[in-house]
């Protein structure tokens, strides 16, 4: 790896966000968080990233589908892949019945639920970063 | 309170139509104006109003007529009829038929002016009253859902942190210290599964059965046995489903089915030993549709066996100290008969379990079955069908 990764964090819980954060900077990742899809939302647009790891339950709702809906219609964004970090894997699947475990209501390249074990956390964010680097999606 | 209030005011007579537009001049509201029945009709979609006010007496499309064509498209809208003289008794037939006031021909414009206020304020407090009822409604439908999120929230940050820290901590612990996070870790993880396990079974299934439909077998199995392939991996189980070709078809709910097969196959992976082998099958026998799991596990001690679908009842805890909630078989089991059917397990300790769901099978004229007997392709399709 010739450069570090940026990795952007959206997550409304800092206690949480600090659990993967340390996990992730362990690895040699460099991470920036945000705690709201707004700031989130500016951070992506400032400066470039690799990868975004996303909360869905924030604000008044799932305030994080709407954001990657919004990413995934922005012409410089649309690529970054997304990881989808919820509690809520269930709820989904009940908000959005008769769709597969991997939800298509919107192009995310990975749903995880929380609390994510640290190897499969890492797994899965080297699996993402390689797949857009070789330029396709992976097959999950 | 009644800014923008709009209102569709229906009558034949053109001075009516000209001089209630004069009155409510410079009021807050919107005002749009029918010269007959149908026509006032038309504007019901495009104009949407708040307020009918419309004239009992007209050619063509009678107001009672306009009252029961306005109920049916929205029966929020409040509705004002004008009579004229002769027609009280008819003033007093349209209140009957939910008209919310009456206004006798001549009125004068304060009159006009205070009916239309009222009519707006009632207007508003329907609307409220909707918008609260709304709101309940979907705080009961989703309050098992709202709990478990808030209280698994801290319990997740709380697992992360721990993972986190039993990463940075391991050069430097002692086995004893990391001994005991280990089992801090397990400990927060059964919470956060039991939290799982009473939202599934705080489901309302009255609410459920309401939305039972045609379910191909083939759905919820696909999705649980892919929901727990990590879960499987992670013990080198080989998990395997096998669903006939074409797919027996269920009336019932698939979401709630898929948790019932996410619950047995997960009991399976987890009192299976390292390197065991977790079977799916589906297939018709008859009228029943049979759902067999069969794990080649530790097995159920026959003490246990007559009382594991009882509510709260733990077994002897399998051979790494597993042990349940004593939840979930119960609310599996509860689940399984809402839909009509029955689960059977059959066990030899030492040697394995096998589970069976029976459901009954959607026969060929059932309730919505028609058009549904397509499986979806085996291949790795990730939608499900509906």
């Amino acid at each position: 790896m010739s450069e570090r990764k940026k990795l952007m964090i959206i997550d409304d819980d800092p206690d949480f966000v600090a659990g993967i954060r340390a996990i992730l900077d362990g690895a040699g990742y460099e991470t920036e968080v945000a705690h709201n899809p707004k700031d989130g939302f500016a951070a992506l647009k400032a400066r470039r990233h690799d990868l975004l790891l996303l909360d869905i339950m924030m604000g008044r709702g799932a305030e994080g589908v709407m954001m990657a809906r919004k990413i995934r219609k922005d012409p410089a964004l649309k690529d970054l892949p997304i990881l989808i970090i919820t509690g809520i894997r269930e709820q989904i699947a009940f908000m959005f019945p008769g769709q597969a475990v991997h939800p298509n209501f919107v192009a995310l390249n990975e749903l995880i639920e929380k609390p994510v074990e640290p190897d499969l956390l890492l797994e899965r964010v080297a699996a993402l970063l390689q797949a857009a680097e070789s330029g396709r999606q992976p097959v999950s | 309170m009644a800014i923008g209030t709009r209102i569709l005011l229906i009558d034949d007579e053109e001075i009516v139509l000209d001089s209630c537009t004069e009155i409510l001049r410079g009021e807050p509201y919107d005002l749009a104006t029918a010269a007959d029945g149908t026509r006032g009709l038309a504007l019901l979609k495009e104009f949407r109003p708040d307020l009918v006010v419309v004239d009992l007496k007209m050619p063509g499309l009678s107001g009672f007529e306009v009252l029961e064509r306005i109920h049916e498209a929205d029966p929020t809208i409040v509705p004002i009829v004008i009579t004229g003289y002769a027609t009280v008794s008819s003033a007093v037939e349209a209140m009957k038929r939910g008209a919310y006031d009456f206004l006798p021909k001549p009125f004068t414009p304060e009159e006009f002016r205070l009916i239309v206020r009222r009519g707006a304020e009632k207007r508003s407090l329907v609307l409220e009253t909707l918008a609260l009822r709304r709101e309940r409604e979907l705080l009961r439908e989703h309050f098992a859902a709202i709990v478990a999120h808030e209280l698994k929230a801290p319990l997740a940050a709380i697992q992360q942190n721990l993972y986190a820290l039993e990463r940075e901590l391991a050069p430097l612990a002692t086995e004893d210290q990391r001994t005991r996070l280990g089992r801090v870790k397990v400990r927060v993880g059964d919470l956060l599964q039991l939290i799982d396990t009473w939202r599934r079974g705080a489901v309302d299934l009255e609410a459920v059965k309401a939305r039972f439909a045609a379910v191909s077998v083939r759905v919820p199995v696909e999705k649980a046995v892919e929901s727990l392939a990590v879960q499987a991996m992670r013990k080198a189980v080989e998990l395997t489903a096998t669903v006939p070709e074409p797919a027996p078809v269920v009336w019932g709910d698939q979401g709630t089915l898929t948790q019932v097969l996410v619950n047995i196959i997960g009991n399976a992976i987890k009192y299976s030993r390292e390197g065991g082998r977790v079977a799916v099958t589906a297939e018709a026998d008859g009228d029943a549709v049979r759902l067999a799991v069969a794990d080649g596990g530790i097995g159920i001690a026959p003490d246990d066996l007559p009382h594991i679908f009882d509510a709260f009842y733990t077994a002897q805890p399998g051979a790494a100290g597993e042990r349940g909630s004593g939840l979930g078989l119960a609310v599996t089991r509860r689940i399984v008969e809402a839909h009509g059917g029955a689960i059977a397990v059959q066990s030899t300790p030492g040697t394995g379990s096998t589970f069976v769901i029976t459901l009954p099978a959607l026969g060929e004229g059932g309730p919505g079955a028609s058009g549904r007997d397509a499986a979806p392709p085996a291949a790795p399709e990730k939608e499900g069908r509906r």
